[in-house]
């Protein structure tokens, strides 16, 4: 079976739409999340934010492992079933290349929508994942 | 029909132990911003005992309110300039000691003289220590005190050192430019007492005959307006021992306080000195059986069994008396006299005698008296408004008082860490340490006063729970339409018990999330930090039971 330059290119956009909405769906999820830690009153050091934090690096970090090891191992899993060897090792070279930029882009997804949702829609989210980016007026509490 | 009264300047006159207490609920509801039209009042704060402790808490208080007042001038909290000034006859001097020094009864015809002096005091009278005040001897006092007023004006005007550390000559200068436009005076103290008791009848005259002095005789008076207060018993306290009596000869003795009261408004109802110079007086009475017990009372909240137990308080440090409802009223009277809504210039003018004012408290089934926000202020004009008067002040008290709670329970005092956090969630608010100090007495003076260091959860009624636990009548019912634990001195934590919202675990995140909802992410100064801290408390329903009523 020939592959044509046009199918891998086909096979990389569905591959980088899948990226992308996983970056978009996980941000949301860890808006949520996020937005679910309660805001504390208290004469003693806060940690609300820090438990912010971790969550929203949780996420990236999650969203990276996910794509990488299960998501992209499962698209190609589909594949192989309708493909010999030789087809599979063209394709996979030619998108090895690829894969890592799109991941990277899938990450770099989940950081701007979460981070344009917490700056913008602050109706829908409140002010809480906001503190993951900025808190105590410095970026990220330190800067 | 209210009207505006463009021009016009308040003055307040505050005068004795009660007068004193008054004038704290004035301050304070000055502070939760119910006198925001005034703009500003002059208080004239008398007494003739300088170590009063109510006198001194009236006074630090004011400093209080003045420093934060600077800072944070705004809309709704703190919008009213309160002006203070002082006036206190010292008699604690030797040679001021007593009626019959001050008199000077043994110069020229000493016989004579006393002959003379006996026909309107009896000798004790004449001979009782003054440092403590005049002790329930009115007739004696409304002559001291006329008298130390004239006396103190004419010093000033002979004598310019003298006059540039004189309050009252200050006190009464204002009064005098005031009347080229409007002047209300309203006076503050009780009818039964000492100070204030003797105050009241002469304080029109007294300040009238002096503003005759500081201008020369050049002012007719004809747009200064008096009013008053006419507080009758509403405390009482161990009557003095037979050694007491036989070592002071005179000594007030609450007993007598309905008497006094009764005498006084005979006095006040029937004397042409009283009806042709005050323009209303607000009559204030008290059903005697729920008389506030000051022995039990120290005993009971502050722990001072020993010390009353020694001795009857007769005045100086010592005396130190809880708020009361008729406080509270006495504050919403001046209010009344002052504001345009209630008392227009034209209604001044029209008044030929003085015209007498009450209220009256409803009644349970059980026959209790029931405080509601309405009995505190009320504007009949307004009811069809979406937060009508009653309901806005009574929105601003409990905000102001679940404020002073918060920052106990959350912060073990310390507003700084309040400060801290908002900080952290990005709002940032720069305030200066000696502001915050100020607040947080004011805050602490009005809610809970900490006992000893701050976070020991331990505490002493501060002025509004003072309120609650001196209106005994109603038993274990809402006060002020609010469920009774929102008052409990002894635990902070109860400051959400006024919010339906905020009664859930998380109250403190469905606090926080509100103030950023409504404020966002704000920074700014002090008066920026007050308004955003009231305008989320004032953002959350109150106790739903009202709401039903009113539907």
């Amino acid at each position: 079976m020939e592959y044509s330059v046009l199918d891998i290119n086909a096979l990389k956009i569905k591959l980088l739409l899948i990226l992308f909405s996983l970056g978009l769906i996980y941000a949301i999820i860890y808006l949520f999340i996020v937005k679910a830690i309660p805001y504390n009153m208290s004469w003693k050091k806060q940690k609300d934010v820090l438990f912010r934090r971790v969550a929203f690096f949780t996420g990236f970090i999650s969203l990276f492992m996910a794509e990488l090891s299960y998501i992209v191992q499962f698209i190609v899993d589909s594949w192989r079933s309708r493909m010999n060897e030789e087809d599979l090792s063209t394709i996979l070279s030619s998108l090895k290349s690829f894969v890592l930029p799109a991941t990277l882009l899938s990450m770099l997804t989940y950081i701007l929508t979460f981070w344009l949702c917490a700056k913008f829609l602050r109706g829908l989210f409140g002010y809480k994942p906001w503190t993951v980016f900025v808190s105590n007026g410095k970026k990220f509490g330190l800067f | 029909m209210a009207e505006s009264n463009l021009g016009a300047q308040y003055f307040l006159v505050a005068a004795g132990g009660t007068g004193m207490r008054c004038l704290q609920s004035f301050i304070n509801l000055s502070a939760t911003g119910l006198f925001k039209d005034l703009k500003t009042v002059h208080i004239l704060l008398m007494d003739t005992d300088e170590e009063n402790k109510d006198k001194r808490n009236a006074e630090n208080l004011l400093k209080s309110y003045e420093q934060v007042f600077k800072n944070a001038e705004g809309e709704t909290f703190f919008n009213c300039k309160l002006k203070l000034y002082r006036f206190v006859p010292d008699y604690s001097k030797d040679s001021r000691r007593n009626f019959i020094i001050i008199s000077q009864l043994e110069r020229g015809d000493s016989d004579t003289n006393h002959k003379l002096a006996n026909i309107f005091f009896e000798e004790g009278v004449q001979q009782f220590d003054l440092s403590h005040g005049y002790r329930a001897q009115t007739h004696l006092g409304s002559y001291l005190m006329y008298h130390a007023f004239v006396e103190e004006i004419r010093k000033s005007v002979q004598d310019n050192v003298y006059q540039a550390n004189s309050e009252l000559y200050k006190f009464i200068q204002a009064v005098s430019n005031a009347n080229n436009t409007e002047a209300r005076i309203f006076a503050f103290g009780s009818s039964f007492g000492g100070t204030g008791a003797s105050s009241i009848p002469v304080i029109p005259r007294a300040i009238s005959d002096c503003t005759k002095i500081v201008t020369g005789g050049n002012i007719s008076g004809d747009k200064i307006y008096y009013g008053g207060v006419v507080l009758s018993s509403y405390f009482k306290f161990k009557p003095p021992s037979d050694s007491e009596k036989k070592k002071e000869k005179v000594i007030a003795n609450s007993q007598f306080f309905t008497h006094n009261s009764a005498s006084a408004l005979n006095y006040y109802v029937n004397d042409f000195t009283i009806s042709k110079t005050y323009k209303k007086l607000y009559l204030l009475g008290w059903p005697s059986k729920y008389n506030v017990d000051l022995d039990a009372y120290k005993e009971d909240e502050l722990g001072k069994k020993k010390e009353t137990e020694v001795k009857t308080i007769t005045g100086g440090k010592s005396q130190e008396n809880p708020g009361h409802v008729l406080e509270l009223f006495s504050a919403t009277a001046a209010f009344h006299f002052f504001s345009g809504i209630f008392t227009s210039k034209s209604e001044l003018e029209r008044i030929s005698s003085t015209q007498f004012n009450y209220k009256s408290m409803g009644i349970d089934e059980s026959g209790n008296l029931i405080l509601d926000p309405e009995d505190v202020i009320s504007n009949p004009g307004d009811i069809d408004k979406e937060v009508p008067m009653h309901e806005d002040f009574r929105k601003n008290l409990i905000a102001f008082y679940s404020f002073g709670k918060m920052v106990h329970a959350e912060y073990k005092g310390n507003m700084m860490g309040l400060l801290d956090d908002l900080r952290l969630y990005n709002s940032n608010y720069d305030v200066k340490p000696e502001i915050l100090d100020s607040f947080t007495y004011f805050l602490n003076y009005f809610s809970l006063i900490p006992k000893g260091d701050e976070g020991n959860a331990s505490y002493y009624p501060g002025w509004l729970t003072q309120l609650f636990i001196t209106f005994k009548p109603n038993g274990d019912k809402d006060f002020l339409s609010i469920p009774k634990n929102f008052f409990d001195k002894k635990n902070a934590e109860t400051w959400t018990l006024a919010y339906p919202e905020l009664q859930r675990k998380n109250a403190r995140n469905i606090f926080i999330e509100r103030f950023k909802k409504i404020n966002k992410n704000s920074s700014g100064d002090f008066k920026k930090f007050v308004e955003d801290i009231r305008s989320t408390l004032y953002s959350f329903k109150i106790d739903s039971k009202l709401a039903t009523q009113e539907d």
